[in-house]
């Protein structure tokens, strides 16, 4: 069985904290990858930059996105991940603050599978996070990792 | 003046006609004597003209019908002299005319150049207009989706870790200083629910309408189901009419809804018997109108104007939360409606809100 890890996509270091806390109070375990930015969670993803050389057989389960990124948002992560053979059924969970109509749509329309808004209310954050794992870490079957 | 013009070059045609008669007669004359003094008796010729129907059977000498001949000639010469002078000026008054409609078809050429060169001016200048506005709704786009990105993310932070050190170092703080982090985290909370409702106030006039018949009943049902779930402690009777439809935008309406049955749902919190009914009614200007009337707090109409305002509370946070942005959302929703939106009430009898769509 493959080592289930989780990349998350977070600039905000309070945020990244929280994230990572509220895996920690719900029992989830699983590795999880920290990202800072779109254009190092593809170099992570494609094996590139300072990843250069990584094992492309070993991809993460999940992928938890923030849509607001420095140099390379979160649309245009979906957008490439979706359009590279080696990762476009990847599961992309998209954690965010805003939930502005504009932002859901352009962010399914670019093929996430989940949409998801951070509360504020950090029980509910925590719940959030719990349910999240839940669901993509057990009850979910992943895609198979070759054809 | 033609009549005039047509006399005088009649008279120069008769006097012309008389002196070729006089000369050509001289002539022939002459000639006439000189054949008889040589071969005796006058050559004749037989004529036969049809004059009006009548056939004239004449015996001429040869020079009477050499005289015949030019007196026809000559009355066929002043004809046409005169058909010309007439054809002259009739063709001087024609481009006399032609040439009034050129000057009126080239001005009207210019006038409809001008009109062309107007339109295309104004389509440019609306172009530029639209160009505009639609440069300010993309930069209001991007300020609200930063406002919901930047304003709730440190709101995440603040609560988030007081409710970390309400956790992890519950036995080092003492009560009050437990107290004091919970305070901070219902302040996060009010200014969450703050952001959001103004967002949501914004998104009102940011996002186009689309006008359908939306069928009210169905809706406001399902907002009650919702608000069931939400709280489901309250003992609330809900009596909300069959068949209440309107024309408009059904999301932005489902906003009014909800916003109307949550603060009748709200603020009857407190009665132990509360009850909210949905239904038309006569409107102020005769035109049916909607209502959601409940039995709750009520209001004193002494400031139902200041009901509709942003920000505008007619009760305390600690009696009933709220941001004092929903009634104000739910005017902006019915005025691009182009309906009114109304409310009735007394402390401790419970309000009525009415509202129109057109």
């Amino acid at each position: 069985m493959r080592d289930k890890t989780i990349l998350l996509v977070e600039d905000n270091q309070d945020d990244e904290d929280l994230t990572l806390r509220a895996f920690k109070t719900n029992n989830i375990s699983n590795r999880i990858i920290v990202v800072r930015d779109g254009a190092e969670a593809l170099d992570y993803l494609f094996g590139e930059g300072a990843y250069a050389g990584r094992d492309l057989s070993m991809m993460p389960t999940l992928i938890l996105l923030d849509l607001n990124l420095p140099k390379i948002d979160g649309f245009e992560v979906l957008k490439r991940v979706r359009a590279d053979s080696r990762t476009r059924r990847l599961p992309i969970i998209i954690l965010t603050t805003s939930h502005e109509q504009e932002e859901v749509f352009r962010a399914y329309e670019s093929g996430c599978n989940s949409y998801v808004r951070k509360p504020v209310d950090s029980a509910q954050f925590r719940d959030a996070v719990r349910d999240l794992g839940l669901f993509w870490l057990i009850h979910n079957v992943p895609p198979p990792e070759s054809e | 003046m033609q009549t005039k013009r047509f006399a005088g070059g009649l008279r120069i045609a008769l006097v012309l006609a008389g002196i070729f008669l006089a000369l050509a007669s001289g002539y022939l004359a002459g000639i006439r004597e000189a054949q008889m003094k040589a071969s005796g008796p006058a050559l004749t010729r037989d004529l036969t003209i049809v004059l009006f129907g009548q056939t004239l059977h004449l015996r001429l000498s040869l020079s009477a019908l050499g005289v015949t001949i030019i007196f026809v000639l000559t009355i066929l010469l002043a004809a046409a002299v005169l058909f010309a002078r007439v054809a002259h000026r009739r063709r001087r008054q024609v481009e006399a005319v032609n040439r009034k409609l050129m000057r009126e078809i080239g001005e009207r050429k210019r006038a409809q150049d001008e009109v062309i060169q107007l339109n295309a001016e104004l389509e440019q200048r609306v172009a530029a207009r639209t160009r505009e506005l639609q440069t300010a709704n993309k930069e209001l786009e991007a300020f609200c989706s930063s406002v919901s990105h930047d304003l709730r993310a440190p709101l995440r932070a603040i609560d988030g870790f007081s409710d970390a050190l309400l956790k992890d170092y519950h036995d080092k703080l003492d009560e009050q200083g437990q107290q004091h982090l919970q305070r901070v985290r219902n302040a996060t909370q009010r200014m969450a629910q703050l952001i959001d409702d103004l967002l949501s106030l914004s998104r009102v006039t940011r996002t186009e309408m689309r006008r359908e018949e939306v069928n009210l009943t169905a809706i406001a049902r399902e907002v009650v189901t919702e608000l069931r779930q939400i709280d489901p402690g309250g003992n609330v009777e809900v009596i909300i009419s069959e068949g209440l439809v309107a024309q408009g935008d059904a999301r932005l309406l489902r906003q009014v809804l909800e916003n109307l049955l949550g603060n009748a749902w709200k603020y009857t919190s407190k009665q132990p018997a509360a009850r909210i009914v949905m239904g038309t009614c006569k409107g102020r200007n005769g035109k049916p109108a909607f209502f959601v009337q409940d039995n709750g707090a009520g209001f004193d109409m002494a400031y139902a104007s200041k009901l509709f305002g942003v920000f505008q509370r007619l009760h305390s946070a600690s009696d009933f939360p709220g941001t004092g942005v929903g009634l104000a959302t739910v005017q902006r929703i019915i005025h691009r409606h182009g309906g009114e939106v109304w409310a009735e009430g007394s402390v401790g009898q419970g309000a009525t809100f009415y509202f129109t769509v057109y």
